[in-house]
């Protein structure tokens, strides 16, 4: 039967149903590479983790290093509170030992910051060396199977070339920062000499010495930590050029697997584009929150006046609220920020509340030091009942003139927290650890009298940035992947929020976050 | 195991499921593989690379679409990203050649010999007749897949069965002089 149609209908006829068998090199083929992708992967976020975990420590530091700064200021222009007494023979002691303890000390320091150097560098040495040979396993894993398809075999052979190409512009990279890094170190001996012989042999001299020192310290290893992140960065940079050299002189050279993907995926497939930012996405989280907290002090003291150090004080509630994300570092990890208000307020309790008495006792004992009163306020006096005999008040008059001073603050927190997950079933948990910035917006101190409540003024005394350290348990409940309904009770525990405190005023407060999160 | 399990266990990198998903697909899409390449070796090399890519990006397949579909349109953009840079030169009369019909009777051509056939045509002809008359792409969809206009995909084609014409010719005459 003879009849004519057009050429692509014999095609199409033909090959519709054309299935055939690949040779079985192939399937050996592809479980080689996957094996050895699995292996690559798994290096990849060791990598990440390790990284996201030395960051934080190193703004856990610097955040760290920075409270402590701030807060010795404060009791160094102090002549009263006890503290002080303390902090001054500390630097007594650091002065009446010698100066060779001093540059001791330095020396220390500085051979400790080689060592860190220096194993900062064998660790990255190592680790490239462990992927080196990983990955020269898959090849020649592939090697040995491919022997079937001359080809590929071929193309491996220069694949294999090019990492080694790779291989050692990275390690010329590592000599440099090597030698960067000696440098540096050399840099910071010189300081510390220079710093060291125009010492005078004044203690306070002694002391910043010794800052100084720790601060150098602390950016040698920022520097450091600096270079190996560019360090890989250019990796893959340097990577990707040979690749594409590789692409344009040698076009018969079989394409690298890895830029077919990327290719691939920039070019045809605008759904799994799609889904690929999706899933970078799902990285963030958003998590408004609403929490009642709970304000006290740990040790018996007073943010007024000493003379309230032995008073009972009552922490008040009240309610925090704000919104904060969250950045997935890894799939247990991430670090998260946000924005808080939150108003904390305790009351001392058990103070005489003297109104309009003329013959004020001029003694500052009877003045409240640290708080600002207000001009209508001026005639009014505070006295603890602890300064009297109980015995002597007749009960009659007690209520009407015993009260209690209470104190409000408001502040907007600035959390920087890192969270680990523990489980992540449909409940949830987590722990989470970070620092608080508080900036000081609401600051009012009040006097209550029978029930009256009177604003008396502000208190002084109050920085008007501080900073608190938090630590907590998250509890989740996964309503949806998406969707999670959250419980934290969180610890946050007031690092330099009052200067100028009496006895042992230890402020903290406990919030109970709790609100839903929501993935993106 | 349904399908959507082996997909699910595949995207968690289960070797076995792997293994499974690579004998269920293997021989649909070597026969892609062996249309849009010049000879079995590097249609082997093909499929190789298009598995490596599927297992790859297989956290990335939603279960909306086909999955047959979406594993035939990697494997074929990975084989047009192999010869993508081949670039043909092509000045053709399309008018002339417009309409290319054939003689044909039913069983006279081999599967084997039409395969030949294509993979002999010059890289880019190979493509656009497989997207155009094999695969049901169009002229527009082509010119975006090879970064060329549609002009040149329709010269593409009228020069590609033009020579396939030639090829069938050729054959069925030696065919009935060997008959004869």
């Amino acid at each position: 039967m003879n009849d004519r149609k057009h050429i692509d209908r014999l095609f199409q006829e033909k090959l519709k149903d054309f299935e055939a068998t690949p040779s079985n090199a192939v399937w050996e083929n592809i479980s080689n590479e996957l094996q050895a992708e699995k292996k690559d992967r798994k290096i990849i976020p060791f990598w990440i983790k390790l990284s996201g975990i030395a960051a934080a420590l190193l703004l856990l530091f610097t955040v760290g290093n920075a409270v402590f700064n701030t807060s010795e200021e404060n009791p160094d222009q102090e002549t009263i509170v006890d503290t002080n007494n303390n902090s001054n023979t500390d630097s007594n002691e650091i002065s009446t030992d010698n100066k060779q303890d001093v540059i001791n000390l330095n020396n220390n320091n500085a051979s400790e910051k080689e060592k860190l150097a220096s194993e900062d560098l064998e660790a990255n040495v190592k680790s490239e060396s462990v992927d080196n040979d990983s990955k020269s396993s898959a090849l020649t894993n592939k090697t040995t199977s491919d022997a079937a398809v001359a080809n590929s075999s071929n193309n491996n052979l220069k694949k294999a070339t090019s990492t080694i190409q790779n291989r050692t512009t990275i390690k010329n990279q590592i000599e440099v920062t090597k030698k960067d890094a000696i440098a540096q170190n050399n840099n910071g001996d010189n300081n510390n000499n220079a710093t060291k012989s125009s010492e005078g042999n004044l203690n306070v001299v002694d002391k910043n010495a010794f800052d100084t020192v720790l601060n150098k310290n602390n950016t040698t290893k920022n520097a450091v930590a600096v270079t190996e992140v560019t360090e890989n960065n250019t990796v893959s940079t340097v990577s990707d050029e040979t690749k594409e050299e590789g692409d344009i002189t040698k076009e018969e050279e079989k394409l690298s697997i890895a830029d077919e993907i990327a290719e691939n995926g920039l070019q045809d497939d605008n759904t799994d584009e799609k889904k690929k930012r999706k899933k970078i996405e799902d990285r963030w989280k958003i998590s408004p929150s609403i929490a009642p907290v709970y304000f006290n002090t740990l040790g018996a003291g007073s943010s007024i006046h000493e003379q309230f150090n032995q008073n009972s004080k009552t922490g008040d509630v009240n309610m925090s609220y704000g919104v904060r994300g969250s950045y997935a570092l890894t799939e247990k990890l991430s670090v998260r920020a946000g924005v808080n208000k939150v108003t904390l307020g305790y009351s001392t309790d058990d103070v005489f509340v003297l109104n309009n008495v003329t013959a004020t006792p001029s003694d500052d004992r009877f003045l409240l030091r640290n708080v600002d009163l207000k001009e209508d306020a001026q005639a009014i006096s505070f006295v603890s009942v602890e300064e009297f005999n109980f015995a002597q008040i007749p009960s009659v008059l007690s209520s009407q003139i015993i009260g209690s001073i209470d104190q409000k603050l408001g502040f907007v927190e600035v959390p920087l927290e890192l969270e680990y997950e523990i489980s992540s079933q449909k409940l949830g948990l987590r722990v989470l650890g970070g620092v608080s910035a508080l900036f000081l917006n609401e600051n009012e101190v009040y006097s209550t009298l029978d029930g009256e409540t009177t604003l008396i003024g502000k208190a002084t005394n109050i920085n008007k940035t501080s900073f608190s350290a938090n630590l907590g348990v998250g509890l989740d409940f996964k309503l949806s992947e998406k969707f999670k309904l959250n419980l934290e009770p969180t610890f946050k525990y007031q690092l330099n929020t009052f200067s100028n405190t009496s006895g042992d005023f230890k402020p903290y407060f406990i919030g109970i976050y709790s609100g839903f999160s929501f993935k993106f | 195991m349904s399908l959507d399990q082996l997909i699910q266990n595949c995207k968690k990198n289960d070797t076995k499921a792997q293994s499974e998903l690579y004998k269920l697909f293997s021989s649909k899409l070597f026969a892609i593989c062996l249309k849009y390449c010049r000879n079995r070796a590097e249609a082997e090399d093909n499929l190789q690379d298009s598995f490596v890519t599927i297992f790859g990006k297989m956290s990335q397949y939603n279960s909306r679409g086909s999955f047959e579909g979406w594993l035939k349109r990697i494997t074929i953009n990975t084989a047009l990203q192999r010869y993508r840079s081949k670039g043909v030169f092509d000045i053709v009369n399309e008018e002339k050649i417009e309409d290319v019909t054939i003689d044909v009777e039913n069983e006279d051509v081999s599967i084997d010999f039409l395969l030949n056939s294509i993979q002999e045509l010059p890289d880019r002809y190979r493509m656009v007749f497989n997207l155009y008359a094999l695969d049901g792409y169009s002229h527009k969809e082509i010119a975006e897949m090879l970064s060329i206009t549609t002009g040149t995909t329709k010269s593409n084609l009228a020069r590609a069965r033009m020579i396939l014409k030639e090829k069938v010719t050729t054959y069925k005459a030696s065919l009935n002089s060997q008959l004869s």
